[in-house]
């Protein structure tokens, strides 16, 4: 039963998400009848579908009843969503958690040592944390693409009355003064009567660097202050500067060095402070300059994604952030919470969340104000990519016990709804997708080195149903980035393409910050070198070299797995090695990429480069220690081939979801290998390109039928028993060793919240 | 030679500092003398002066806002001929802070205190919710790691709930901590046995 519901739930999946593709974005309207029609459109659709492949019609009967009774619930709760976001997310959920089921039973169940057991847990807990990772992905983009009914939109609002005096605060270090001086010269053009402007510098270490912006603000009127050897970074300055913020300012706003702000920002924005809930407003990031390339190109669709997308569906439940420039604060609110966190390196998501445990409101407003520049290489990408990382993990740290479910019963001050909790976790939380697809590399890797070296075995037994529904989801959750991608920023597939390749392509950093944050107890904020005496190809290549070994090493263990034992299975081992390799190798791929272009754009680059003060300097060490934790790995799998493996067959085998196929396919153990022969015959004709090579030990399994090699005889300790009863039955030898076929996880990505550099 | 932009213990600060400290028996007579403070600074003749006054009425009132206010005008009319401010230490709600060639001054951070983190002492109810994410994790090698660390946790909530009785929400955490520990603890268990039926079969 449990075997078919797979199948069948993997066929309503595939075929909804065929729907969401064509159709998800379309539909704005929401209605329960609509809804119920289409929820059982799809389903006997896909009944029809499996009744014709010959799934039983009872199962189906009784999983279609289910399905539609589930539906109902699901329906009223998810009312703002369009049919075809509803039944797509029903079936998402519905699918990760009959895989998980399939998954648990076949790991606990299958009469394997313990060892196999073991490291089989490890599988289902790393698959398990994926897939819950991917539903928060899924639920995200289809709130955005599928609602019909938006309830938390601002209205726009004009300058009347009310023009509280703003405190508009510029935090640089070791900015160019030409960049700074024209941010400058556009605040000076802003159209609102009461502001001022104070521009801190911290800690740039040439006086000829911040004097002339020392002039410049003499010259329009604003405020200097150069802050030496002060401690807290950006955070730092900042609070200084809020100590030194004109006592009549009701509001404060904090703008990146490089950003050029329209005129008109200040007016359209302060208007929506009459609402004396709103403790902050933010507007989009922008860039400029990012036409002259395609890595440029790919970048900024990265960035956009996140306003275009992420902050709509967090300002629906009031669970914005504050993102470091281009946004207004209420400065009594920054004075209440204690100013900017100089433990966090994004002390402005972390104000964000201490605003709103205080039961503040906060508003997104989408519509550009201003442009920044971007990182224009992909050194300066992955080092501000680290930044964000290693900050959102360190507001998890820091802020989990208030976002938890029962926080607001333990501390009757903590304001945050259960949305905002939701949203903040899962935002950390998301983080962690890359130490995951981390995890999974490195068990592929195993799984292909045990491969070479002869030690085949089966760690967990595969069937078509094992393989078919990852696959499916896989492939869903790569297909809902893109889809993601280009409904939200209207792109073509190319476009959506290079930047879904450019978030693989920072897998790896991400993966660093992930595990540097959880361990170290303050940022990291070392000097980026500023002279390079390499050509800039050399440049590009050495800052991506580990992301290019592990990736070239997924190729290799790919390949000479399969010409080792070329077969079904590791036709399938050597896909999944390519698609980790394809994660890991987009990182070289772009860092070539964003060497176009780039003369013409030095100047700015340099000038990021300045600014994103940090970085993964430990990237080496930490690069060798995880290296030393995948053979580890590799020598506890050897060490788990020598394992006993059980000698009889156990009453709870039952418990397994699948019956054992009716002619098991005989794979060479390590004794018999090097004299079978290419064993074409020993892999049972599938539809799918399946790993079925666990030998299930049923009497039936081992009828006559079942043809045996040659060399069946020359197996050690090969006992057929075909005719005892199960309690009796003797397990044919079980492989000795292991092989692990994870479900390889591409990382459904989200671009993660920005902040402002240091 | 010593560095004179680190972190200094409080104690040191009162040397910093050029006003006298605080006494609050002579509020009236400070009120008074606040007044007068803030006068001579606004009629000063130069910027420094301004500032040894206004320096004063920091000593006296420092979250005052024609105090902040005063502070701001004097600081930045001494920044407008030249930017440089040092850091020299922060407490009490106030920066000390030095301009080029100049001695200490102490400006109001005009700010609450913030939450420190991470928190210098942890109450007993505190670390045995902590341990939580260390028995989450413990579920993974087939629930070992919970089966081990649960009772630890039980037993550091038991400690929490004796010690931080005065206070509702430890209290309420602890109680938290003994529950979700139970609960992993059986969770890891289950594990635990679906292992342990393993080793049976080599039997």
């Amino acid at each position: 039963m449990l075997t078919n519901l797979v199948y069948i739930v993997g066929t309503w999946l595939a075929l909804s998400l065929l729907m969401t593709l064509l159709l998800g974005s379309n539909l704005r309207h929401s209605n329960f009848f609509t809804s119920m029609l289409y929820l059982a459109f799809i389903v006997v659709v896909g009944d029809v579908f499996l009744w014709w492949f010959g799934v039983p019609v009872t199962e189906i009967y009784f999983a279609s009843i289910a399905a539609l009774a589930i539906g109902i619930p699901f329906i009223i709760i998810f009312h703002d969503w369009n049919a075809i976001g509803q039944t797509f997310f029903l079936f998402s959920i519905a699918a990760s958690v009959v895989y998980l089921i399939y998954a648990f039973l076949v790991t606990a169940f299958s009469p394997v040592s313990p060892v196999a057991f073991f490291i089989s847990f490890l599988l289902l807990c790393l698959e398990t944390l994926a897939l819950v990772l991917s539903l928060t992905y899924a639920y995200e983009v289809l709130d955005v693409l599928c609602r019909a009914r938006w309830r938390h939109t601002p209205p726009v609002r004009l300058l009347g009355g009310y023009v509280p005096m703003v405190s508009l605060h510029i935090p640089a270090y070791n900015e160019p003064p030409e960049l700074v001086e024209r941010t400058l010269r556009a605040l000076a053009n802003l159209d609102y009567p009461n502001y001022e402007v104070i521009l801190v510098d911290n800690n740039t270490p040439d006086e000829t660097t911040w004097q002339p912006l020392a002039e410049v603000c003499k010259e329009l009127g604003f405020k200097c202050l150069h802050l030496d050897k002060w401690p807290g970074y950006k955070s730092g300055a900042l609070n200084f500067a809020l100590a030194m913020t004109d006592p009549r300012a009701e509001i404060v706003g904090v703008i990146d060095a490089d950003y050029i702000v329209q005129p008109e920002w200040l007016r359209r924005i302060v208007p929506y402070f009459e609402d004396p809930a709103i403790a902050f407003v933010q507007t989009p990031q922008d860039y400029r300059d990012y036409q002259h390339s395609h890595f440029s190109q790919a970048e900024y669709d990265g960035y956009k994604y996140f306003f275009a997308l992420s902050m709509p569906f967090r300002n629906e439940r009031n669970a914005i952030i504050f993102c470091g420039t281009m946004g207004l604060l209420r400065k009594h609110v920054l004075q209440e919470i204690g100013g900017w966190d100089t433990w966090c390196i994004t002390e402005d998501a972390e104000a964000s969340l201490r605003i709103l445990y205080r039961g503040y409101q906060a508003l997104f407003v989408p519509e550009t104000f201003g442009r920044g520049i971007m990182p224009l290489d992909f050194e300066g990408l992955k080092k501000q990519r680290f930044r964000w990382a290693f900050g959102g993990v360190q507001v998890i740290k820091k802020h989990w016990s208030k976002l938890m479910p029962w926080s607001p019963w333990i501390d009757p001050d903590n304001r945050l709804t259960a949305s905002q909790r939701y949203i903040y976790l899962s935002a950390g939380l998301q983080w962690f997708n890359e130490l995951l697809t981390f995890a999974f590399t490195s068990m592929v890797l195993v799984s292909a080195a045990l491969t070479v070296t002869g030690h085949i075995s089966y760690l967990r037994p595969t069937s078509e149903a094992f393989i078919l529904l990852p696959i499916i989801l896989i492939g869903t959750n790569v297909l809902r980035a893109l889809w993601g991608l280009r409904k939200a920023l209207n792109l073509a597939w190319s476009r959506a393409f290079a930047a879904l390749t450019l978030w693989f392509a920072l897998t790896w950093v991400v993966t660093l910050a992930c595990i540097q944050a959880v361990v170290q107890r303050a940022g990291v904020f070392l000097r980026t070198p500023k002279i390079t005496t390499h050509a800039a190809w050399q440049r590009a290549i050495q800052v991506t070299s580990l992301e290019t070994t592990l990736g070239s090493l997924c190729v290799l263990a790919g390949i000479a797995a399969f010409i080792h034992y070329p077969s079904v299975l590791t036709i399938g081992l050597m896909l999944i090695c390519f698609s980790q390799a394809m994660i890991y190798l987009s990182a070289p791929t772009h860092s070539m990429a964003s060497l176009e272009g780039i003369a013409a754009q030095r100047a700015a680059m340099e000038a990021r480069r300045h600014e994103i003060a940090g970085t993964y300097t430990n990237e080496s060490r930490l690069g060798l220690q995880l290296g030393a934790a995948v053979v580890a790995l590799l020598i506890f799998g050897l060490f788990a081939s020598l394992w006993p493996t059980p000698g009889k067959l156990p009453w709870w085998y039952k418990f397994l979801p699948q019956a054992p196929p009716p002619a098991a396919p005989v794979i060479p153990t390590l004794a018999a290998l090097p004299t079978v022969p290419i064993p074409t015959i020993a892999i049972p004709t599938l539809a799918l390109p399946t790993a079925t090579a666990f030998i299930f030990p049923t009497p039936t399994a081992f009828v006559p039928s079942a043809t045996p090699l040659p060399t069946w005889t020359a197996l050690p300790s090969a006992t057929l028993a075909p005719t005892l009863p199960p309690d009796t039955a003797t397990v044919p030898p079980l492989p000795t060793e292991t092989f692990t076929l994870p479900a390889p996880t591409l990382p459904p990505p989200t671009a993660p919240p920005p902040s402002a550099t240091p | 030679m010593k560095d004179p932009n680190t972190y200094r213990r409080q104690q040191s600060l009162a040397e910093t500092q050029p006003g006298k400290p605080h006494n609050p028996g002579a509020e009236p007579r400070g009120r008074e003398r606040l007044e007068e403070l803030l006068h001579d600074a606004r009629t000063a003749p130069s910027t420094d002066l301004a500032l040894e006054y206004m320096q004063q009425a920091v000593d006296i009132k420092p979250n005052d806002p024609r105090v902040i206010s005063g502070v701001q005008l004097s600081v930045f009319n001494k920044l407008r001929s030249d930017p440089f401010v040092a850091y020299l230490a922060e407490a009490d709600g106030r920066y000390v802070i030095r301009f080029r060639n100049s001695r200490p001054f102490t400006v109001p951070t005009a700010r609450n205190e913030q939450e420190y983190y991470p928190p210098p002492r942890r109450t007993d109810s505190e670390k045995a919710m902590a341990m939580m994410w260390w028995i989450l994790f413990g579920l993974i090698p087939a629930g070992l790691g919970a089966i081990i660390l649960s009772p630890f946790a039980i037993r550091r909530g038991m400690i929490g709930l004796q010690r931080d009785s005065a206070d509702p929400r430890q209290h309420r955490m602890a109680w938290t901590a003994i529950f979700l520990a139970f609960v992993l603890g059986l969770i890891g268990l289950l594990f635990g046995a679906l292992l342990l039926l393993h080793f049976l079969l080599l039997g």
